[in-house]
């Protein structure tokens, strides 16, 4: 299906880089790397040379921490929205919320696509991005709250449980109006999910895309990799791009990620072995 | 019937081998919940009932069949073609290995507890427990607070220290009557998931004096574990053996 965010239109063989810019003083893995305005506009110069395609701003940690009110969640990112706008007036910008208030503010300032990443738990969301025709991404929790840890869940068939919550959303948010084209499902690794979860959402991504909706990918530096290989939060890159590239190569088409240049090779080299991509230099028994 | 024992351990599903990825995370922890099982098995049991909260009521027997799939462990079963909708709930199906890797074969019934029963409900299952067998072990699945620290599943929270320390002292002294008074919510709100089981304990041994013993209490990865045993105690022991020739 070809991808409509806000203003940015998508082929079918896209494959896109969402480059997370965190708003936060706490966040997991860059802890406040980006928290200041100016690191913040850096980062996104810096991911926008390296091939980002989407910029997603967030202004709350995914993790328990300090409550953020709605009004501090969108001091944290609508001026910050339109101050990307106004430097990058092409470029995609999700907005990385679970609240619509915040969605609404950031819609105004210029935002293209409401990531939900909580999984409809304020179901106003979807009327936000329908109102502004943005685009919205449905993630799977399981029903978890947002902020919390997953403890001892348990899912019958964890797939099944994602295909059936993550394309109920969809399709509630098409009927509210979102633009069909502008809806992107997402397995939501670690959240309600533990590291056993997420290892099969990986292993079976397939099956979402079988769905027919865009998939969305967000496994960077997620504590089901530092599990899987032993790792700290500090050295999870590698196994962050295998998992770009099984998926990738499984129909996936969005990876939001810390590591823009090197997840935009990886996929690239993805593109190039599907054959939607020519290599960029093939001279090897052709001279 | 008589309780003549009892075994409180952790429904954690890190403690069941392979499950837990290549290395055991914990193995002071299973070691202790092994032993404290053992302790009951050896107090000479004929029968054992496992005991644990979950979302409702149920009663299951020796045959039920359990896996671990739901956690994401595909290739624990305790049988071959186990039908889904039967398998025990996910404390139960722990109950049920570590009594297997304790080297239980015999008789056991699994109740699960709905966890929001009140004191005086769990108390009354208690004594309404029925069996044929003339000595019977408790196995009692939960943990104290899930909130021991910022990265703990349910994030810290405050009086959780206070929780674990008044659960540990209840637990040691085998002290029934403070047992009784756990607060549903404030177990709830700790993520603690003995309350239930101890309460139905305190019902199932009213009037009898147990010695409390505990083989581990500490807190891992944020949820406070606690490994005991209640075992009646010698005199109750000698008048129960009496009765029952």
């Amino acid at each position: 299906m070809t991808l409509q965010l806000g203003r940015g239109s998508f082929s079918d063989t896209d494959l896109l880089v969402m480059a997370i810019v965190n708003r936060t003083p706490d966040s997991f893995f860059d802890k406040g790397a980006s928290w200041a305005d100016d690191a913040a506009m850096d980062r996104v110069h810096a991911v926008i040379a390296e091939g980002a395609d989407i910029i997603d701003i967030g202004g709350v940690k995914a993790g328990p921490g300090e409550y953020v009110s709605p009004e501090e969640e969108a001091r944290r990112t609508v001026p910050f929205i339109a101050a990307v706008r106004a430097a990058y007036p092409d470029i995609v910008i999700s907005v990385d919320t679970w609240r619509h208030e915040v969605g609404r503010a950031a819609c105004e300032a210029g935002a293209d696509v409401l990531n939900d990443a909580w999984g409809g738990v304020d179901p106003k969301l979807a009327e936000v991005a329908a109102e502004f025709s943005a685009g919205i991404v449905c993630t799977h929790t399981g029903g978890a709250e947002p902020r919390t840890r997953p403890h001892r869940v348990a899912y019958d068939d964890v797939m099944q449980d994602i295909l059936t919550r993550t394309t109920a959303l969809a399709d509630r948010a098409c009927s509210l109006g979102v633009p069909r084209e502008g809806i992107v499902i997402d397995p939501g690794h670690d959240f309600g999910k533990n590291t056993w979860h997420s290892l099969e959402a990986t292993r079976r991504i397939s099956d979402m895309v079988l769905t027919g909706w865009p998939v969305l990918i967000s496994t960077s530096n997620k504590d089901f990799i530092g599990e899987t290989l032993d790792r700290p939060v500090d050295q999870r890159l590698l196994g962050s791009l295998a998992s770009v590239a099984v998926t990738a190569h499984a129909g996936a088409r969005i990876f939001r990620v810390h590591a823009v240049a090197e997840t935009r090779e990886v996929l690239d080299m993805v593109a190039s072995i599907l054959g939607t991509r020519a290599p960029a230099r093939a001279v090897r028994g052709l001279a | 019937m008589s309780i003549v024992s009892a075994a409180l351990v952790p429904a954690a599903p890190l403690l069941v081998p392979g499950l837990n990825g290549h290395t055991m995370p914990a193995p002071e922890v299973r070691s202790a919940a092994l032993d404290a099982i053992q302790r009951m098995i050896d107090a000479g049991v004929d029968e054992v009932i496992v005991l644990a909260e979950a979302v409702r009521d149920g009663l299951f027997d020796s045959t039920a069949p359990w896996g671990l799939h739901r956690i994401g462990g595909l290739h624990f079963f305790s049988e071959a073609g186990a039908v889904f909708d039967q398998l025990l709930t996910m404390p139960l199906a722990i109950g049920a290995s570590m009594l297997r890797d304790a080297g239980w074969t015999g008789t056991t019934s699994f109740h699960a507890l709905e966890r929001t029963m009140s004191a005086d409900a769990a108390a009354e299952v208690g004594r309404g427990l029925e069996t044929t067998k003339r000595s019977v072990g408790l196995l009692l699945l939960g943990n104290g607070s899930a909130c021991c620290t910022e990265k703990a599943p349910g994030s810290f929270h405050p009086q959780a220290d206070e929780f674990n320390t008044n659960l540990v002292a209840m637990i040691r002294q085998g002290n029934r009557a403070a047992m009784m008074e756990l607060p549903t919510q404030g177990a709830a709100e700790q993520l603690s998931d003995i309350r239930v089981p101890l309460q139905v304990f305190a019902g199932a041994t009213s009037g009898h004096r147990f010695l409390g013993s505990i083989t581990f209490a500490d807190d891992f990865a944020g949820v406070y574990y606690i490994c005991a045993t209640q075992l009646l105690d010698a005199d109750d022991l000698r008048l129960h053996a009496a009765s029952s020739r």
